[in-house]
């Protein structure tokens, strides 16, 4: 964990030394796009390959959307409460 | 949303590309996966330090603000945690690591992909990609019942970008700050906040 969190840091490090520097900007999101790109579409290879994941998708399909809805709920209801305080002008 | 289209036409040609048993071989992802994290991890890191917009956002005097987030953060990890108790399929770390995606699917399931499995990076893709269709198609609903910080809350990480033009059309302009900052800082924190409970 810690030798992910050092890259992370020093990614975030060598972006600060490219702020002023749009061109290399542009450049670093659109590595980070097609990185992200090809390994969800490896992730997909891999999904297809894979039996288990294939066999329970439905299982997997439910509980994405139980976590989603739960998150969502939590969120809101807490943020409701946080408006009644903070921001709702009387 | 076009681009939430995008990635997931990804995923689905994976997907067919792998059913089609066109590849000669099984593929095999963790041996790649590990160096593939690396450099997104790093790459993640210099789109957060070379974004101007998030270090004058995060400098703002407003102190209100910064409740949105933390408020944002309790609520989704304790609900994602609640699911855990109802869900025996699922772990605490697990459903929270899901949860912690906030909505940024394309970077949070690949790194649940590389750090847990390959089924929970799975669950991490949809769960998130959910979570932001669900806010854009059920903000004027929530905002009416619960307030303008509702949409914020539902779209967590993409308040900045992808739910940002229904959350200012539906709780009003001065909300598109708070919708920018909130999501700011929970997008910084995914990449922390699932190392963490996956790993620590």
């Amino acid at each position: 964990m810690i030798a992910i969190l050092i890259v992370l840091s020093a990614g975030i490090l060598v972006g600060l030394l490219l702020v002023s520097k749009p061109k290399l900007h542009n450049l670093n999101s659109q590595l980070l796009n097609g990185a992200i790109y090809l390994l969800l579409f490896l992730l997909g290879i891999s999904v297809g390959t894979n039996q288990e994941i294939i066999r329970n998708l439905g299982k997997i399909g439910y509980e994405a959307i139980s976590i989603a809805v739960a998150s969502i709920t939590g969120s809101v209801l807490l943020s409701g409460l946080l408006f009644k305080l903070l921001f709702k002008k009387k | 949303m076009k681009s939430s289209l995008i990635i997931f036409a990804f995923f689905l040609a994976g997907i067919l590309t792998g059913l089609s048993g066109i590849l000669p071989v099984a593929f095999d992802f963790d041996t790649y996966g590990n160096y593939a994290l690396f450099v997104l991890m790093f790459l993640a890191g210099v789109s957060i330090g070379s974004d101007k917009q998030s270090w004058r956002v995060l400098t703002t005097h407003n102190y209100k603000i910064i409740w949105v987030p933390v408020t944002i953060l309790v609520g989704t990890m304790a609900g994602s945690a609640l699911v855990a108790f109802i869900l025996p399929s699922l772990t605490l770390r697990e459903s929270m690591a899901v949860g912690a995606g906030f909505g940024y699917y394309s970077l949070s399931s690949v790194f649940i992909t590389q750090l847990h499995s390959h089924t929970l990076g799975v669950v991490a893709l949809l769960s998130n990609i959910f979570r932001e269709v669900a806010t854009l198609l059920v903000t004027p609903l929530l905002v009416k019942y619960f307030g303008k910080l509702a949409g914020i809350a539902s779209g967590g990480a993409t308040a900045m970008d992808t739910t940002l033009p229904v959350i200012s059309k539906y709780s009003g302009k001065e909300y598109a700050i708070v919708a920018v900052f909130s999501g700011i800082v929970l997008t910084i924190l995914v990449p922390f906040l699932v190392t963490f409970i996956l790993r620590a």
